[in-house]
């Protein structure tokens, strides 16, 4: 596979975990934005908020640490896979940034992973 | 899962990332130098030439097969080649590369050597390179692929090749190996689910299974061996207290002398992919990995095990993989687990088979913590009667036998527990929906 089509893939992977995490959440009327530009690949989820998630700020400062990439090629086909578990540390260790924004009840939650 | 307690600054990371690499070094020199103090150089170096040469499937202990100064000064090469390739890579010393290293270190005293892991670590290379990759983003494949090597030495030397011929055949062989297994691993870790913490030896098993398949298929065959030494148990133990206790010291420094978040460290499922360095710093995580030193090591003496380099290699995956989703509370039930099936069943516990069982059996750690120790317990059981059973598939080429099974134990067991667990917290609901 071409480094670009993996890269699509490993975009895939980290909406699909992104979206188990904010459906585990309740998260209601789920949207779901995924740009891929020659350097980075920009993902935005938002949606309507049931409840609050206690996690969530914990969530995004270990979507800003520091990437790794050994664990990519390796662990990669564990993202999204969790039925009742979150792989929030692979998560982690393939995103850049990672930002939210809580407005009223509708939250969007924005990443960023440089290619 | 827990989620984050501690994200260190970008400063601080940096910083780290130095210190590790110089533990990890002294680590190295210090297996290399600790050879000296049981080998003269000369004989060191006559150990090195049988290890290149011999047969190492499991269970081959290099203290018995050449003798404890090669043994340790071929752990010695190995991690110091190891942390070369994590430098050179530009990989980060996190807990899946800790645990990677560690496994490196453990297992150059029964299988690994340069000649056997070499051609392997080459093919991951050139996967990378194919693929247009960066090779840190395959080193761990790199490393863990070289459970297979003694397949290396086996078609170079046994298989009734001239050795010009058998090595290039070995080398053939060892490169393919090498390009495959990127690709394999990351897919099976969908079968288990990441609960066996061991997904190379899982990997290593299936390749080992087709290989010895093929072989046998053109009536070559590979049999066990069992060479195993018992004579080194207090010199061994006191390096073991030597390296744990340094790395007690070393983690106690850099957590200001104090536990603090260790009980929320042990309260981790360690499922794939659980960094405790990422979580918890490498501070804590190096205390943890003294602790279960420690802790593994009792674990030998107290039912009556020896020290030698299989359990040396054992204890040193565990301390690696204490980076990575081992702690007391995950790995007790296991060790529970498995010690009570040796008591009831025909193998003798303290035999060296059977104490790798319950080492490596910790490869299930994560379903303890996830299911809790109950659930540790019967999975523990059930390894011991798994991994006996299943060497025959790939004739010990394998050598993370009991990575192999516990993919098999963890895709079935998993599922039955998290059922369980569904239906009694069914129940739990209906009873305080009627209360």
């Amino acid at each position: 596979m071409k480094r670009r089509e993996r890269e699509k893939y490993k975009a895939r992977k980290i909406i699909d975990e992104l979206t188990g995490y904010l459906l585990r959440n309740n998260i209601k009327k789920l949207s779901i934005y995924l740009e891929i530009e020659e350097d980075r690949i920009n993902i935005s989820l938002w949606g309507q908020l049931t409840c609050t998630i206690p996690d969530l700020e914990d969530v995004i400062k270990l979507m800003n640490a520091k990437r790794v990439p050994e664990m990519e090629e390796y662990y990669e086909h564990l993202l999204g896979s969790g039925i009742n578990a979150n792989d929030m540390n692979l998560l982690g260790a393939m995103v850049d940034e990672a930002s939210y924004e809580l407005k009223e009840d509708r939250l969007e939650v924005r990443v960023t992973r440089f290619i | 899962m827990g989620i984050i307690s501690k994200i260190k600054d970008s400063r601080n990371r940096i910083v780290a990332e130095e210190e590790k690499m110089l533990l990890l070094l002294l680590f190295s020199l210090s297996l290399m130098l600790l050879a000296l103090v049981f080998n003269s150089p000369r004989e060191i170096g006559q150990g090195m030439w049988i290890i290149f040469k011999s047969k190492d499937n499991l269970i081959t202990d290099y203290m018995a097969l050449a003798s404890p100064g090669a043994a340790l000064f071929n752990a010695g090469i190995i991690s110091m080649l190891s942390l070369y390739l994590i430098k050179r890579s530009g990989a980060n010393l996190s807990g899946a590369t800790l645990a990677a290293f560690f496994t490196m270190a453990g297992f150059a005293f029964f299988g690994k050597n340069l000649f056997n892991s070499l051609p392997i670590t080459f093919g991951a290379y050139l996967y990378s390179r194919l693929v247009g990759v960066r090779f840190n983003t395959v080193i761990l494949s790199a490393f863990y692929a070289t459970g297979i090597s003694p397949l290396i030495t086996e078609i170079a030397f046994s298989l009734g090749f001239t050795p010009i011929k058998g090595i290039a055949y070995a080398y053939m062989v060892g490169i393919f190996i090498g390009l495959i297994f990127p690709l394999l691993s990351s897919r099976f870790l969908a079968f288990h689910q990441g609960y066996n913490l061991y997904n190379g030896g899982f990997t290593c098993g299936i390749i080992g299974m087709f290989s010895l398949g093929f072989l046998r298929m053109f009536g070559y065959n590979i049999d066990s061996v069992d060479i195993i030494s018992t004579e080194y148990n207090l010199n061994l133990l006191l390096v073991l207290i030597g390296i744990f206790s340094t790395f007690l010291l070393v983690g106690l420094y850099q957590q200001n002398w104090s536990f603090r978040e260790y009980e929320k460290l042990t309260k981790e499922t360690g499922r794939l992919v659980t960094d405790f360095t990422n979580l918890y710093g490498f501070g804590l995580t190096l205390i943890n990995m003294a602790i279960m030193g420690f802790i593994s090591t009792a674990y030998v003496l107290l039912t009556g095990g020896s020290l030698n380099g299989p359990i040396l290699g054992g204890i040193f995956t565990i301390v690696g993989f204490s980076a990575f989703g081992k702690h007391p509370r995950n790995t007790i039930p296991i060790f529970i687990g498995v010690y009570l099936a040796l008591l009831l069943n025909i193998y003798n516990p303290r035999s060296t088979g059977s104490t790798l069982g319950a080492l490596f059996g910790t490869t299930l750690a994560p379903v303890a913590g996830r299911y809790g120790p109950i659930a540790g317990i019967v999975t523990g059981f059930m390894h011991a009667g798994m991994v006996t059973n299943i060497s025959y598939l790939h004739a010990g080429v394998n050598l993370y036998n009991n990575g192999f099974s516990g993919g098999f134990i963890a895709a079935t067991l998993a599922p039955i527990f998290e059922v369980i667990e569904e239906v009694i917290n069914e129940k739990k609901r209906k009873r305080e929906v009627q209360s």
